[in-house]
């Protein structure tokens, strides 16, 4: 007959099993319940979050399409460029004004406003 | 699926805090949290059971692992910057099981946790492995992710060690 060759640990080791088991905390399912709570919450925040902000750029998108008071706007604004058109520098006289240091210009430089 | 994986943890859950009290040192606050800790990896899906091994050796496993990413913290917190982070928020915790907890542990169990407390980490691990959770050596190399000849090597020397420090006769009878 085969006796086991480790009979003088093992004691040590049952007796610490059921001291240890002794101590130990209960077993509780809710551990494992609690923890996926967090974890809907993420996917809510995946599929949500996107979703909202797909929305709110559809919206924006959408809104200037729409036919607005435009009307009313252009007439709200003040009106620019209501004088009659002139010819450009028309205020300007011609070689009214020449500098002392003109002459030092070469003369194909010299500009002649109209 | 899910009652069966509670179903698997529940039959477990003793023999888990078993393994993670010798994983903690016999901190038995630690071991709380550190089991607490592979709950809510499970929960949250971030340690999943392939199927490669038996559930019990992979959880076992995760518990290992765990326990050491604890310590690693733990290790933080005795660095010297986690000493001033101590000082300044007065945050502190005996690691030490209470007087009362002393008491009540009897004289063998205190005597085997004393032993395994000199071993080599990874000669006491197969040692608990094997005499308290009834694992292979085979399952043990498993749960501690080395090869089976090394395993084997660290329980033969282990148990030699252990006799000498328990002070126990060694049995040659067949």
């Amino acid at each position: 007959m085969k006796t086991d060759p480790d009979h003088d640990l093992r004691p040590f080791f049952q007796a610490q099993r059921r001291a240890d088991h002794s101590e130990a905390p209960l077993w509780n399912p809710r551990l494992l319940e609690s923890a996926h709570k967090p974890k809907q919450a993420s996917w809510i925040l995946r599929v949500g979050l996107p979703a909202t902000a797909a929305a709110v750029l559809a919206v924006s998108l959408w809104m200037p399409s729409t036919p607005t008071s435009q009307t009313h706007l252009s007439e709200a604004l003040p009106v620019l460029l209501d004088a009659p058109s002139e010819p450009l520098f028309a205020s300007l006289e011609p070689s009214a004004f020449t500098s002392p240091s003109d002459f030092l210009l070469p003369a194909h430089l010299s500009i002649q406003l109209p | 699926m899910e009652r069966e994986l509670a179903d698997n943890l529940e039959t477990l859950h003793h023999d888990a805090f078993g393994w993670a009290l010798h994983c903690c040192g016999g901190d038995h606050a630690r071991a709380e949290e550190v089991l607490q800790n592979a709950y809510l990896k499970l929960a949250q899906g971030r340690a999943y059971h392939g199927g490669q091994s038996s559930f019990r050796t992979w959880w076992f496993g995760v518990i290992r692992y765990t326990a050491h990413e604890e310590l690693r913290r733990q290790r933080y917190r005795e660095s010297l910057l986690g000493k001033l982070w101590l000082q300044l928020t007065g945050d502190s915790r005996d690691p030490r099981p209470s007087p009362s907890h002393q008491v009540e542990l009897n004289e063998q169990t205190l005597e085997l946790r004393a032993a395994l407390a000199q071993l080599p980490a990874r000669q006491a691990e197969v040692l608990h492995l094997v005499f308290y959770q009834d694992l292979s050596l085979s399952e043990a190399a498993a749960v501690m992710k080395i090869g089976l000849g090394s395993v084997r090597q660290h329980y033969e020397r282990g148990k030699a060690r252990l006799r000498s420090l328990l002070q126990t006769p060694a049995s040659h009878e067949d």
